[in-house]
């Protein structure tokens, strides 16, 4: 018998509505209770009867062509030989990534988000990971940046444009959100000039899986180990 | 060129297992399928023809990279991908704070299109388990069916519906587990 309040975090559970700390605690308990188990996939089941209750519109049509044409690519690439060093394509694929978004970012952002996805599915089976951060600032909405990530080498580049000017006592940080740690892994200080960063990380921690990542505003010099963000977060994507 | 006849007889989760084993074909139909129903639902969501279209295309990636994670004894099809759909357009919609802009934005709504790739019998199997939906919500007292909704649909946390609702955080979750408990049971496992 599975008690009230359980079933009350597994119907949460199941509309993905709990928090990073109690979402951990309540996959490892579940895994260890099939019954509980059983109820989520009941749950997950009628939540998502809910999407049949939205309307079904038409898709444009060109978005399937795209679609397709973004799976060819990354079979077609399955078997091309790619460079394996990280120093040879590391440099080719951010290059590729901001040359992309620097073209189509203010004429259309649509466009430069399949481009990076599908460089992203492109290098994806070489442990690489291709995000874009958003600007979550209402009165900096131009504000971008990509990020190359590479899980084996555990480093990264970022590059960060129109970035508004801080106060004297204050820094941006970024970070990693990697599900097996309470907090963000801080990936270091930015250092901005005329509105751009761009730089190498290498995160504080080990990183085993980089769900996301966000930028945020703090006190000069950053926050102390292990805290995570203490300020506003002002960009964030994965 | 159609899709052999065969392949059109398959069910979604017959379309996936061939899509873990790189079936473009099968894919393209998954995709005809199921298209409509998910750029419906993250349009719903994100009220942003633009964005849903992004959204849209990132899932369906997905639906091709991921496919091998898709477990038939674990759920139907249709709510694997309902979930991943749902879950990218709420990630979207929180990471890019539109909640207050979504109501204004439902003025500009394109014309909503009917499903017409859908087979007929599959849209009117769709179209009988959408009113079991409705009507189940419809059922439900009007807080269990707004909190599911709020939850659902706009990304709010048991937190913000109690907040926004000025009820009880316990109340909230009580409402939510209530409510899919009468969806759970109103399907009976029959969502395919």
């Amino acid at each position: 018998m599975i008690d009230e309040q359980t079933q009350e975090t597994a119907s949460l559970h199941a509309l993905g509505l709990l928090a990073p700390e109690e979402e951990r605690a309540f996959v490892t308990q579940m895994r260890q209770d099939e019954a509980l188990a059983r109820l989520v996939e009941e749950f997950q089941e009628g939540a998502a009867a809910m999407a049949l209750t939205a309307p079904s519109m038409t898709p444009p049509p060109a978005m399937k062509q795209r679609v397709l044409d973004q799976i060819r690519a990354r079979e077609e690439n399955k078997v091309v030989a790619f460079p394996t060093r990280t120093s040879v394509w590391l440099p080719w694929a951010v290059a590729a990534s901001l040359a992309t978004a620097a073209t189509y970012l203010f004429v259309d952002r649509g466009r430069m988000q399949g481009e990076i996805g599908q460089l992203q599915e492109r290098v994806a089976f070489s442990q690489i990971r291709v995000a874009t951060l958003t600007s979550l600032l209402k009165d900096a909405p131009n504000t971008v940046a990509a990020v190359v990530w590479d899980e084996h080498g555990q480093k990264g580049l970022l590059d960060v444009r129109n970035l508004p000017p801080l106060e004297n006592d204050k820094d941006y940080q970024l970070w990693i959100v990697d599900p097996t740690y309470k907090q963000p892994i801080s990936a270091g200080i930015l250092r901005v000039r005329d509105g751009v960063a761009q730089a190498e990380f290498r995160p504080e921690q080990p990183v085993a899986s980089a769900d996301k990542f966000a930028i945020s505003v703090e006190q000069k010099g950053g926050t102390p180990p292990n805290t995570g963000p203490q300020g506003p977060v002002v960009m964030a994507g994965n | 060129m159609a899709p052999p006849v065969a392949l059109q007889n398959l069910s979604e989760g017959e379309l996936l297992e061939r899509i873990k084993e790189r079936d473009e074909i099968a894919f393209s139909l998954f995709y005809e399928r199921m298209a409509p129903k998910l750029y419906g639902l993250v349009f719903k969501v994100l009220n942003d023809a633009k964005e849903a279209e992004d959204v849209t295309q990132e899932g369906f990636l997905h639906i091709w990279n991921k496919a091998s994670a898709y477990e038939a004894h674990r759920s139907s099809a249709s709510t694997w991908a309902f979930l991943i759909f749902r879950n990218k357009a709420i990630d979207r919609l929180r990471s890019r704070e539109r909640r207050d802009l979504g109501v204004a934005k439902i003025a500009q709504a394109p014309e909503i299109a009917p499903a017409s790739e859908e087979q007929p019998d599959r849209r009117l199997d769709r179209k009988d388990e959408a009113a079991r939906i409705h009507a189940t919500l419809d059922e439900m007292p009007v807080e269990q069916k707004e909190a599911l909704v709020l939850a659902f649909f706009q990304g709010f946390t048991h937190i913000q519906i109690a907040e926004k609702t000025g009820t009880p955080i316990g109340t909230i979750k009580a409402r939510i587990r209530r409510g899919l408990v009468k969806l759970s049971e109103r399907l009976g496992g029959q969502l395919a």
